[in-house]
Order: structure tokens, then sequence, then C-alpha cells
């Protein structure tokens, strides 16, 4: 698969063309480089990471000891 | 339609384009000259010395969030990160043409029958160095 990394005036172009506020969440969460441009205040909560993220409400457990 | 004009030669657009925010309209651009003041007074205390620190430029950008489609004017009613690198192009002033930090204060202003727009409030150092520095992510 041909891979390609995009220019920062790409990025925003990209990131402000979004159909919809839930596919420019995603890419703004899956963007350093967009978290240093555009507020996090503009999107919806950050997703949770696949692993090691706390359980809501909790405190991550520990290895035990 | 560019207007044309005779006799004396005129700066009186606010032309310019952000690239973080392609598709607003730019309305109006204030830019004002700051730096942080030291005053030394000598031993009858007159003013002595007088040292300027961290000169920079705040550049006020006043836009109006129109653009080609609802969803693009939509796209304009949005706040940048802290500190945001924010470059600048098309200015009729060359000075304005540069890479500008994002100290906050910015304001979106929306009401009834009327246009919505934005306000975003940059600084440019006067130290290209220290310029630089405020606009690159610290590794």
């Amino acid at each position: 698969m041909d891979t390609k990394t995009l220019s920062r005036k790409e990025l925003i172009q990209l990131y402000h063309d979004c159909k919809t506020q839930a596919e420019k969440d995603a890419l703004y969460w899956a963007s350093p480089e967009l978290q240093g441009i555009f507020s996090a205040g503009n999107h919806g909560p950050k997703p949770a990471d696949e692993a090691g993220a706390p359980l809501a409400g909790g405190t991550p457990a520990l290895p035990g000891n | 339609m560019s207007l044309a004009w005779k006799g004396k030669g005129l700066v009186e657009t606010a032309a310019g384009a952000l690239d973080v925010d392609a598709y607003v309209t730019f309305e109006s651009l204030k830019a004002n000259h700051a730096w942080e003041e030291e005053i030394v007074k000598d031993a009858a205390g007159a003013d002595a010395a007088w040292v300027p620190r961290n000169e920079h430029i705040i550049l006020d950008v006043n836009v109006k969030l129109a653009a080609d489609t609802i969803a693009h004017a939509k796209a304009g009613g949005a706040f940048l990160a802290p500190y945001a690198a924010v470059v600048f192009s098309g200015g009729d002033l060359s000075f304005m043409n540069a890479t500008w930090q994002y100290i906050g204060g910015a304001s979106i202003d929306l009401s009834d029958a009327k246009h919505g727009s934005k306000v975003l409030k940059l600084r440019k150092y006067a130290d290209s160095a220290q310029n630089t520095a405020a606009v690159t992510a610290a590794t």
C-alpha cells in the first residue's frame, strides 16, 4: 500500500473538508500535529486508548507484587 | 472587481490568508507594536536608562465566517490550540507575511440576522530566533 506523509497545509485542508463532526474528531485525535493547531475544545472527548485505558470511574489496576 | 484609483498610492485592504483558517473572509487587521520596558533611575530619581525587552508585534485579525459553502463557513468557527503556529500570507504589508504565534483571546460572535465573525490575536517577536522558538513544538 502506498503511503504519503501529508504536509501541514494538506493536513489542515483534509481536516477542514471532513464531512461530519465525527470524522473531524477522529482525524483530530489521531493526529498530534492537528492537536497542536486546533483546540481540543472544538472536539468531542478523546477516545480511550485500546490498551491500558483506565476503566470508567476507576483507577487502572497495578500489576500484583 | 479590483478597484483602480488615481493620485496617491494607498494601502486600503485587509488582504491576507491564514493557513489554519483557509475558508474565512478577511475583514480588518490591526497591528500593535509592544515590548516589556524596564526603566532604571539615576541617583536623583530621574529616568536614566530605558531597556526594551521582548519586542514584538500583536496582530488582531478580524474575519467573517463567510466561505464558498456553509460547511466551509462553519469550519472557520473554531478555536486554535494555545500557542499554535499560524502562517499568514498575502498581506499588503510585508512584516505581516510570517509565522505568528496564537496567544489566546480569540472570540467568535454569532447573532441573528448577521454574519458570524471571529477575532484572532497573534504575536510575532522582533528577534527571529525567539520567534522561531515561539512557534516550534518542544521536543
